[in-house]
């Protein structure tokens, strides 16, 4: 099978990733704006609500598609049939995820009802793509499981999300904060964690340059994980502390395992220094249990008054933002270099393609904008969120900056080599003369 | 100026560069190895065979130290951990041959060679094990008795066809049996992937068909970044492998797909001339 319809045209992928790039920096402005909100909030639109989706929207969900419709072609090995759906799938999400951002923001019932539809049916037309890869996918059965699961957990959590947003107007749900939990669960630990523990057996063997770790791990940490978020959902949806504390131990026990297979790669790998990525995603690691404790906790009010709110920050902020950022800045430049072989003209080299310094920038502000906005909330300051999100903004535009720097790079590089404009529509061509 | 700081080498040396070079840039290196393995310090000061000299990598040596190949680095690169931890290298896996390869080594039939006095006495002894090897009458087994485990050695043999095996029988005696096995042999791999590689002239091939994403990548980045390997090789893969080629290009490699049979997707690797 040739490569064409495994490597996209790489202005697919790098629109996702791109608009994820340019989110975060958002999320930060956003969150600035919105600091007076966030240590006493509960529930319900307004301004630290359109942070939390710019976040889960915006950088999480562009992210995850970027990588789905890109990485699991080329891991699995199955080729997209159409590359329509997925560029339906963009501007659907896109722009139904702006109006849901105002509608959020201003507490216009209409925007929110059409900005979710909008994004719903986006996320329908991702799911469809995916799933068409995923039963066709011989390969990888344990990342492919992982995917169902969050596919799964995908369609649940729109149900939900759609559900919220009418209820606001009509109020029919039991309990509008159970949902809402539930929905966080899902959205959070069923379709993001799901994929990104998924994507970590491929993607960090991969970039350890390892064999896939050997052990149980991989199907320890896929079941506990599906019992975790499935007991989860059914606590925050009954409003269960004992069954919600349930979830949590059984998430810490899944991320251990997962977390040990991780390990495994990184110990067994032939890369020993993965540079300062992989710092992020360490941190991330060690994130990912201590807000599945912290959510333990908060279930049985052991952690005060903001405790709920201090564990979504980091669960999303701490352990998901701080993961995906270190992914990215591994696979935005690795994806520039996989398009960039013209004859007669020598690719560069992966460290070529960006600068260092952007990266630095933003992992040091990165961690400053986590302690001092933890600590905001934690010790109710809006000065020290504000403070935070200045730090966060400060790193989200360097990150921009090293987004910008490959994609300038990767554009240079078929400049001089066709004398006219990069190919972005088109996948390097691979002549393959076997079938 | 602190002492470490001092003997920092003007390069940053990587896993895959030469032991040689290392000691090259740093003049205190082979003091220094000393202090945790005599048996690498003395053959470092005594010089190394021509063949071994080409072959013996940081990792290598970071291997027969018996330490993380992190920390030898960071001891290599600035000085760092004067006291490196010896780390418990987990049994190698047996391969299907070892049973009936013990039975007759049991009943004195696979000759032996032992270079631990060679060694002890700061003597090279790749010259007596290649002579060895060379003169066997039934060069199908043997044996090899060594102070530690001869990285460098295993992948010159594995060249010629001979798969192996260590095994730790004392504090300082290792038992390493070879064995050739026909045309085709594993590529020796830290990693335990086992792809095929054989050669048909001077080229290397290696087949990574069957394997799970990324054991394909990973077996064929193992196999360029052996010191020992050429400049070109063929695979054989199951598809056009678009993650390897950054990694390729990293390395200054580049590969093009060439005709192959009708399962496969054959690649042609080659060294970019600089």
């Amino acid at each position: 099978m040739g490569a064409q319809m495994r490597l996209l045209p790489p202005t697919l992928p790098f629109r996702f990733f791109g608009a994820a790039a340019v989110m975060h920096v958002a999320v930060w402005l956003a969150g600035f704006w919105a600091a007076e909100g966030i240590p006493a909030f509960s529930g319900g639109p307004g301004p630290v609500l359109a942070v939390i989706h710019i976040l889960t929207l915006g950088v999480f969900g562009m992210t995850a598609m970027g990588a789905a419709f890109q990485l699991l072609p080329v891991a699995t090995g199955v080729a997209h049939r159409s590359l329509v759906p997925v560029r339906l799938a963009w501007w659907l999400y896109l722009s139904g995820a702006v109006v849901l951002f105002y509608g959020f923001a201003t507490s216009i019932h209409a925007a929110m009802l059409i900005g979710g539809i909008v994004v719903a049916a986006g996320f329908m037309v991702f799911l469809a793509v995916v799933a068409s890869l995923l039963r066709r996918a011989r390969t990888l059965p344990l990342q492919v499981r992982f995917a169902w699961v969050g596919l799964v957990s995908l369609l649940l959590l729109v149900v939900l999300g759609l559900a919220l947003i009418e209820d606001l107007a009509r109020g029919f749900l039991p309990d509008h904060q159970f949902v809402g939990l539930a929905h966080l669960i899902l959205a959070a630990f069923g379709f993001m964690g799901m994929l990104t523990m998924g994507f970590s057996y491929i993607l960090v063997p991969m970039f350890a340059l390892s064999a896939n770790p050997p052990g149980p791990e991989g199907s320890v940490s896929f079941f506990l994980a599906l019992g975790a978020v499935a007991v989860g959902v059914a606590g925050a949806l009954v409003g269960s502390a004992p069954l919600l504390g349930g979830a949590a131990l059984l998430g810490a026990v899944a991320s251990a395992a997962y977390i040990r297979a991780m390990l495994w790669s990184l110990r067994n790998g032939m890369r020993k220094n993965l540079g300062l990525s992989f710092v992020l995603i360490k941190a991330a690691w060690l994130m990912l249990p201590v807000c599945l404790v912290m959510g333990g906790a908060a279930a049985f009010g052991m952690l005060g008054e903001h405790g709920p709110v201090l564990f979504t920050f980091m669960l999303l902020f701490g352990w998901l933002l701080t993961f995906l950022m270190g992914i990215l800045q591994r696979i935005i430049p690795f994806l520039a270099a996989m398009n960039m072989s013209k004859k007669g003209k020598k690719p560069p080299r992966l460290s070529e393609l960006a600068e260092a310094a952007p990266l630095k920038i933003h992992a040091f502000c990165h961690a400053l904008a986590l302690i001092a906005v933890g600590s905001g909330i934690a010790f109710d300051s809006s000065n020290l969120i504000r403070g935070g999100a200045v730090a966060g903004v400060v790193g989200a535009l360097a990150f921009l900056w090293f987004t910008v720097t490959v994609l300038r790079s990767y554009r240079d590089y078929h400049k001089e080599s066709d004398g006219g404009s990069a190919p972005l529509n088109s996948a390097t061509p691979v002549s393959n003369p076997n079938p | 100026m602190s002492p470490e700081a001092r003997r920092k080498p003007e390069r940053t040396f990587c896993s895959f560069d030469r032991i040689i070079d290392a000691v090259a840039a740093d003049s205190s290196l082979t003091e220094r190895l000393a202090d945790f393995h005599p048996s690498l310090a003395r053959l470092l000061n005594r010089g190394l065979h021509p063949e071994t000299e080409e072959h013996l990598t940081l990792a290598d040596a970071a291997h027969i130290a018996g330490v993380e190949e992190a920390d030898f680095l960071a001891f290599v690169n600035c000085g760092a951990g004067k006291n490196l931890k010896k780390e418990a290298r987990p049994t190698e896996r047996e391969p299907d041959w070892l049973m009936s390869f013990r039975r007759k080594e049991s009943a004195g039939a696979i000759p032996q060679v032992d270079v631990r006095l060679e060694l002890s006495a700061g003597k090279e002894p790749f010259s007596k094990v290649m002579a060895f090897v060379d003169g066997l009458t039934d060069p199908s087994a043997f044996v090899l008795d060594a102070p530690f485990d001869p990285a460098p050695l295993r992948r010159i043999l594995s060249r010629r066809g001979y798969v192996s095996h260590a095994e730790q029988s004392g504090k300082s005696h290792w038992h390493i049996r070879f064995f050739l096995d026909g045309a085709e042999n594993p590529v020796f791999s830290a990693d335990g992937i086992s792809a095929k590689v054989w050669f048909e002239g001077k080229t290397q091939h290696i087949d990574v068909r069957g394997l799970e994403a990324p054991e394909p990548m990973v077996a064929i980045l193992c196999a360029v970044d052996d010191p020992s390997c050429g400049d070109e090789m063929i695979v054989h893969h199951f598809r056009d492998p678009i993650y390897l080629r950054p990694e390729l290009y990293e390395r200054g490699w580049s590969y093009e797909i060439i005709p192959g049979d009708e399962d496969e997707v054959r690649l042609h690797l080659s060294r970019a001339a600089d």
